[in-house]
């Protein structure tokens, strides 16, 4: 009888079982997998219960299967909760929440040992099934089959006993055909005590019974043979005797009592059967309730385990949210922390982000300005910002150096912007990232580098300009001075033509007189040479106190790109107290700046390793002396003697004025230049200044 | 040579030049030698028999300057005139200091260079008589007192001690103190003039 609490759990299980079906449909969370294998074997295990009491419903709720009823129920409503849990983590972002969590969770154990729980349930839950219905249907088909036959054999051998003793009666009575009915009836009735008691023998249990049954079997033949007989006899005779009568009688008797052991141990039998039916019925209760307590048992310590881990993993994945939103939080730090602009266009010049300095440059909140389109900060200039952008999304290459100049209050700002294409996963342009720089600073930096660059150049140009003046004064200064000579000496042979002719006793006067014309002439001569001395005199040097290691320095500047262009290793060694003296600034620089040039040129005819070494020694309180020497091709000797000769050249384009200007400038100076003789590694020019 | 004609040794390496003045000198009846370099004139006779050298400064070679070291080396302190083409004081001085007559700028004056020649005569006359007593000057000079040749010293090879009151200075005496000491050190060496003086120091070598 399929009682209403049975009906209803199988009920409440399949409802159970279908819906964590949906839920794991839902959430593909293979944990839910495993409570649909628990609520399906929960309702196939009460099923099969519903099977054994049979198909016929019976309204009572309150029977053995009650406490299965209630499993039932607990059982659908574990899994609604669990539904609403998940569904309740899902609308907190929870579906990808969850499988970000269970995709970076490094807790395999938990699921092995899910799987290995859930299995372990699975094979308990089928052992347990089986096992109960091997032993429901082991006791009824073993007992029930011989019960069922040994009762309605209570009834047979008593029929027997009746169907002997009214065919004694018919024998009595002489009717044929009913007692010819009665013994094939007690024939076949034969067959079926037949039947019995081999499967009595089979049975260990009823041995015994079947003993008296064989009994019973010998007397029941006994008996039939006697009662053939007397028909026999009766056939024959047409009566029957009264010993054979007698006999049938004494047979007849001795089985009642037969029959009366065998019914009373059939009893007893069906009896124990029974019992151990009830017995085994009630153990079998009692394994099909301790199950249903073991599977409810398991289905809630792992409904607690899935719980429990789920919030774990809603921890860890908090965690990771909480991680993701710090980076985030530091990758924006790190963002605003450059003083370079940088916005994050998409390609509709929608500002997707931007780091704080670009927010500070457009005056708002970076919060405002996120996501909106740059029309509404630059509106004049977000088209000509967008086609540079489209030109970006559309060659796929960066656009740099994208230099504007804007009038900020009363300065002028310059801006130096590079746009960059941002890719997607498909190698698609899905926007811009722009990087914009204020270079003012560098740029005036660079104005400032032209500006001196123009000041050498002019200060080159006047060295140069001043050098020629002062080699026109030279040149004339030299050239008087070479006149000396020669009007002196044709001077003095005037005075000696006129004391000789004294002494010769000429006394004419034409003589005389172009005697003293002549010498006239000389003296003219000489003033003239005397005046241009004076002019050039006025160039005299304008002697300052300065320090000749700045000087240096300057010199060394001017011709700075020659010396590098050439490959140069320039050194200077000066001494610790700065070498100062009286001197022409602009002459001295000439004469530095001649020895360098020339050691340059010399320089230049060797292959690698070019040097110029500038020392500067203080020799004593009275003099300062500078050397300047070079590794290079050296003075030739059939030079060596005439260097400082005016005209005197070493290369085919040189005038061969440089050294005997130096020389002039050192000498006006009061000072000494020589070429150093024993330095034969290049030349080495040294000069000596008073102090 | 004593007594006789003195000859003047011209050393210029300009021809020119040289040539000019050797004529001028002939006809002021002036025994000249001339040559055009320094080596030249040292590797000739010996330039003990002249009474006067007119040296050009600047030579290519040995220099001027360099001759009168050189001459000075070699204790022969032939008077020098020089000339040059280009002033230079700073070398004149150093000229004088060495013992020249004088320092002549071309073109110079023919009276100018008559006067210098008459001085480098007189001079060279009175070279060789302290040589020729300075056994005699030597003895003297022993007579003098510590103090008197340390003014004596200064006097001659002092830098620009010639005046009493920086050689007090440096001495640390007072300068009445030092000309005493001056004028008795004249006194016992019987050097009548200043010029004497410094001549008998060089040319007897006398030295403290």
């Amino acid at each position: 009888m399929l009682t209403l609490d049975i009906f209803l759990s199988i009920l409440f299980r399949f409802s159970a079982f279908c819906w964590t079906i949906k839920v794991f449909y839902q959430f593909k969370d293979y944990r839910i997998l495993v409570l649909t294998v628990m609520f399906g074997l929960m309702t196939l295990r009460q099923g099969l219960a519903a099977y054994n009491h049979g198909f016929e419903l019976q309204f009572d709720l309150f029977t053995n299967e009650f406490p299965g009823l209630l499993v039932s129920i607990l059982a659908l409503i574990s899994i609604i909760y669990i539904e609403k849990m998940l569904v309740a983590q899902s609308k907190n972002n929870a579906q990808s929440f969850l499988d970000i969590a269970l995709k970076h969770s490094n807790n395999t154990s938990t699921a092995s040992l899910t799987i290995i729980g859930g299995l372990t349930v699975l094979i308990l839950g089928i052992i347990t099934i089986l096992a109960i219905q091997n032993i429901e249907n082991a006791h009824k088909s073993k007992h029930l089959p011989n019960t069922k036959i040994l009762s309605e054999f209570q009834y047979t051998f008593f029929e027997v006993g009746n169907a002997l003793q009214e065919s004694y009666a018919y024998l009595l009575s002489g009717e044929n055909a009913e007692k010819q009915e009665y013994l094939v009836w007690v024939n076949k009735t034969f067959n079926d005590i037949n039947k019995v008691k081999i499967s009595l023998i089979e049975d260990n249990k009823t041995t015994e019974l079947a003993e008296e049954i064989r009994n019973l079997e010998e007397k029941i033949k006994e008996s039939v043979i006697i009662a053939n007989m007397l028909f026999a006899e009766y056939e024959k005779n047409g009566s029957i005797s009264s010993s054979s009568y007698h006999s049938y009688e004494e047979s007849i008797d001795t089985f009642t009592p037969i029959i009366e052991t065998i019914n009373n141990l059939i009893s007893i039998y069906v009896g124990s059967v029974e019992d151990a039916t009830h017995d085994s019925l009630h153990t079998s209760k009692l394994i099909t309730s301790s199950s249903s307590i073991l599977l409810l048992a398991v289905t809630i310590a792992f409904m607690i385990i899935a719980i429990y881990t789920l919030r774990k993993r809603q921890q860890e994945a908090a965690n990771y949210f909480e991680r993701e939103l710090r980076q985030k939080n530091e990758e924006q730090l790190l963002l605003d922390s450059i003083p370079a602009m940088i916005w994050q266009k998409d390609n509709k010049n929608n500002i997707i982000n931007l780091n704080r300095a670009a927010a500070d440059s457009i005056g708002k909140p970076i919060n405002e300005i996120r996501g909106k389109n740059t029309r509404i900060f630059y509106p004049e200039e977000a088209d000509e910002y967008f086609e540079d952008d489209r030109e970006v999304l559309r060659t796929k290459v960066p656009k740099l150096e994208i230099i504007e100049r804007y009038q900020e209050k009363d300065k002028k700002v310059w801006i130096r912007t590079d746009k960059y294409p941002l890719f997607d996963e498909r190698r698609q342009t899905k926007g811009v990232l722009v990087v914009a720089m204020d270079i003012t600073r560098q740029k005036e930096a660079q104005e400032e580098l032209e500006k001196d660059r123009k000041k050498i150049i002019n200060i080159k140009n006047e060295l140069i300009h001043t050098e020629r003046i002062n080699l026109l004064g030279q040149l004339s200064s030299s050239i008087s001075h070479e006149l000396n000579q020669p009007l002196s000496a044709a001077s003095q042979f005037y005075s000696s033509i006129k004391l000789r002719l004294k002494k010769l006793n000429v006394t004419d006067e034409t003589v005389q007189r172009y005697l003293n014309q002549g010498i006239e002439q000389i003296k003219r001569a000489s003033l003239i040479i005397q005046r241009i001395n004076a002019m050039a005199k006025k160039q005299l040097p304008q002697k300052v106190k300065i320090n000749i290691a700045t000087i240096i320095d300057e010199v060394v500047k001017i011709l700075e790109n020659e010396i590098k262009l050439n490959n140069i290793k320039i050194q200077a060694n000066f001494p610790e107290q700065p070498p100062v003296c009286m001197l022409d600034k602009i002459e001295i620089q000439q004469v530095i700046l001649n020895l360098l040039q020339n050691a340059i040129n010399s320089l230049q005819k060797i292959p690698y390793n070019r040097q110029i070494v500038i020392t500067v020694q203080i020799l004593n309180t009275k003099e300062i002396k500078v050397s300047i020497r070079d590794n290079g091709i050296g003075i030739s000797t059939d030079i060596v003697d005439k260097i400082f000769n005016a005209y005197t050249s070493s290369e085919t384009g040189g005038v061969g004025l440089g050294l005997f200007i130096c020389k002039t400038i050192i000498e006006a100076h009061d000072g000494k230049i020589w070429l150093d003789s024993d330095y034969t590694d290049g030349a080495k020019f040294s000069f000596i200044l008073p102090v | 040579m004593a007594g006789g004609e003195q000859i003047i040794a011209v050393i210029d390496d300009d021809k020119g030049a040289r040539q000019a003045l050797e004529a001028l000198l002939i006809e002021h009846e002036f025994t000249v030698n001339s040559f055009d370099s320094a080596e030249q004139f040292l590797k000739g006779v010996e330039p003990e028999i002249y009474g006067c050298i007119i040296l050009d400064i600047k030579m290519p070679g040995m220099s001027g300057l360099q001759l009168q070291s050189e001459l000075i080396d070699r204790g022969m302190y032939t008077p020098i005139i020089f000339v040059t083409g280009h002033g230079k004081i700073s070398w004149s001085v150093q000229a004088i200091k060495q013992g020249a007559i004088n320092f002549l700028e071309k073109p110079y004056d023919e009276d100018q260079l008559l006067e210098s020649i008459a001085e480098a005569f007189e001079q060279s006359n009175l070279n060789l008589r302290i040589k020729l007593n300075c056994p005699e000057v030597i003895r003297r000079y022993m007579t003098l007192s510590t103090r008197e040749k340390e003014v004596v010293e200064l006097l001659v090879y002092g830098d620009n001690e010639h005046t009493n009151k920086l050689i007090a200075q440096k001495m640390n005496i007072s300068h009445r103190t030092v000309e005493e000491y001056r004028a008795q050190a004249m006194n016992k060496l019987e050097a009548a003039s200043l010029r004497e003086l410094v001549t008998m120091v060089i040319v007897c070598k006398l030295h403290i």
